[in-house]
């Protein structure tokens, strides 16, 4: 049993889901991907905490995005940038809702695996950790890699929860407008955001779909004096 | 904030109220004015300022709701009492009216009185009925997210893997003995998921907004939704589609809602009448910045109900039904400006629906 991922041995995954017949299922899945699934019936300690604990006792994680509050404190896209950001390999599930990507959005850039609920099986699991190793070792995929690029703020709606606002980015796709929850902006700059104003920031203009999108470095025209 | 009371100026007072004022005594700098004239503060000690009037706001408009709430209740108990009185203050004024005209009048009011009291009725039952279905629609989403959530992910996965453990050790043995239960398995579980997606694709909020929608593209989108169920009910759909990519200024919601019901209409008849060979053909035509959509069945046609009155709210022939999926096509294609008839047998031999929009370029 176990893998060896760009010359990464994995074995031992932890599977994050807070229903238990979820967590149950996917330990078939992942045993079928030939790993050694360790089901965590929670509830979860604080976040950094659960990262060390994690990268000492398992190779890789499996994480659904939506977790209740009794099982963690935290969402699973929070707890898959942090086990990236330590460089353990993670994947992340969700139903691709566009509720979803709006919370995911900011942590897009620390998450390389993101499956669809309907797509998890032996090989995109299997997939999905071999794309975090590549990223640990080498550099990320074309399709993840960012560019600085023009951004066209295009409508903004402050008054729904979360507030989003609405962009094209032309070196991407220059007809399909994204939707980006404000607070991916730093908070003193989200005042700025209008329809029509244009700043540079860090994309991945190689992504497929814009769910995958993720923005980064914001570099917004000095303001008039 | 402007936005906000427009919204619900019944929570949030206008902007000509004062409504407070935020002092703050602040000597270490923290809070000191920008120079270049541009906008408010930038720095966290303004923002968490900022964020205690915003709270106090919101806890203001609880307030004002509550107040709003209770004055409602009362007028609710008030306004029969003043009905009452009004109507005896007619009557003594009709008793005045000199002999032969008392009587007409009396009459004429007592009719009107009828007519008024049906009218009422009618109005009490649509809001039950739209009570009853926020409800089972609250439950939907609750029961969209909880079922697409977990079991049905973790019957679709226990059954992916009992497939794939299957053909491992089976070989073909499994094809002969596990195949067929398992795809049947999969498939209902695919049709199953449909329904989450369906509820969870109506509230996503940002279709409710007004854009540029293009009609074609949100056609062929519910039909995708639908996809699983209508295959595992063999429901043939044809899609004929007029060249171009028509648009118009609306929601997406409002088309979406229109195709959709026209969906769920055409289901339920074809479950009562149909075992198979069950047909939809949506087809759109473009004239004179004019787009016609035809939505026609091979279902059982509209009967027992004159075409005109499917429209009606709570209207329906239907046992179980609630006669408010029509009634919602209608106020939907009116919002974008449009028109919409029912006819009895189309071209498939069931219900057709004709939808005329004024669209805004192809």
């Amino acid at each position: 049993m176990g893998l060896k991922l760009l010359g990464q041995d994995i074995t031992r995954v932890k599977i994050i889901d807070d229903d238990p017949t979820a967590r149950e299922a996917m330990a078939f899945t992942v045993t079928d991907a030939n790993l050694e699934p360790l089901p965590d019936d929670g509830p979860l300690p604080r976040l950094k905490r659960f990262v060390v604990l994690s990268k000492q006792s398992v190779d890789a994680v499996i994480c659904d995005h939506r977790l209740k509050g009794q099982y963690a404190s935290f969402s699973g896209a929070e707890a898959v940038a942090e086990l990236y950001k330590a460089a353990c390999p993670s994947v992340l599930c969700t139903r691709w809702s566009v509720a979803d990507i709006d919370a995911i959005r900011q942590y897009i850039r620390f998450i390389p695996a993101l499956i669809s609920s309907d797509d998890v099986n032996p090989d995109t699991i299997t997939n999905g950790l071999a794309r975090c190793v590549q990223e640990f070792k080498s550099e990320p995929a074309s399709s993840r890699k960012p560019w600085r690029t023009l951004v066209r703020v295009e409508s903004v709606e402050r008054s729904l929860k979360p507030a989003l606002f609405y962009v094209a980015v032309p070196g991407w796709d220059s007809k399909e407008i994204i939707r980006l929850p404000l607070e991916i902006v730093p908070g003193y700059r989200r005042r700025q955001i209008k329809p029509g104003l244009r700043f540079f920031a860090k994309v991945n203009k190689g992504a497929d779909r814009a769910e995958a999108l993720f923005f980064t470095d914001f570099e917004f025209p000095a303001k008039r004096k | 904030m402007n936005l906000r009371r427009a919204r619900s100026p019944e929570e949030r007072p206008s902007t000509n109220t004062s409504i407070g004022r935020v002092s703050t005594f602040e000597a270490s700098g923290r809070l000191a004015q920008k120079t270049d004239r541009s906008g408010f503060i930038e720095n966290d000690a303004f923002l968490e300022l900022k964020r205690f009037a915003n709270d106090a706001l919101e806890w203001m408009a609880r307030c004002r709701m509550k107040e709003a709430e209770k004055r409602r209740a009362s007028e609710r108990v008030e306004a029969p009492k003043r009905t009452v009185k009004a109507k005896l203050e007619i009557k003594e004024a009709i008793d005045k009216v000199p002999g032969p005209k008392r009587r007409a009048i009396k009459q004429a009011f007592e009719k009107y009185e009828v007519v008024r009291e049906k009218e009422l009725k009618t109005l009490r039952k649509e809001v039950q009925l739209y009570r009853t279905l926020s409800t089972a629609g609250i439950t939907a989403a609750t029961f969209a997210h909880e079922s697409a959530g977990n079991p049905i992910k973790a019957i679709d996965q226990a059954a992916k893997s009992i497939q794939r453990r299957g053909e491992r050790e089976f070989a073909s043995k499994y094809a002969e003995v596990l195949a067929e239960p398992v795809d049947l398995i999969l498939r209902s579980t695919g049709a199953l998921k449909v329904l989450g997606n369906v509820t969870f694709s109506l509230l996503d909020h940002e279709k409710r907004r007004a854009s540029q929608v293009e009609i074609h593209e949100r056609i062929a989108s519910v039909i995708q939704t639908f996809g699983p169920f209508l295959q595992e009910r063999a429901v043939e759909i044809v899609m004929d589609f007029a060249p171009g990519n028509p648009y118009l200024r609306g929601s997406k919601a409002a088309v979406e809602s229109v195709i959709t019901n026209f969906l769920n209409n055409s289901l339920v008849w074809f479950e009562q009448v149909h075992a198979k060979g069950s047909k939809i053909a949506i087809r759109t035509e473009i004239s004179n910045g004019n787009l016609r959509l035809r939505f026609a069945d091979n279902g059982p046609g509209i009967k027992g109900i004159d075409p005109d009155d499917v429209w009606l709210p709570g209207e329906t022939t239907r046992e179980n039904g609630t006669g408010l999926g029509l009634t919602i096509v209608h106020d939907a294609v009116k919002d974008l400006g449009g028109s919409v008839k029912a006819v009895a047998h189309g071209d498939l031999g069931g219900a057709e629906f004709i939808v005329d929009v004024p669209i805004l370029g192809k």
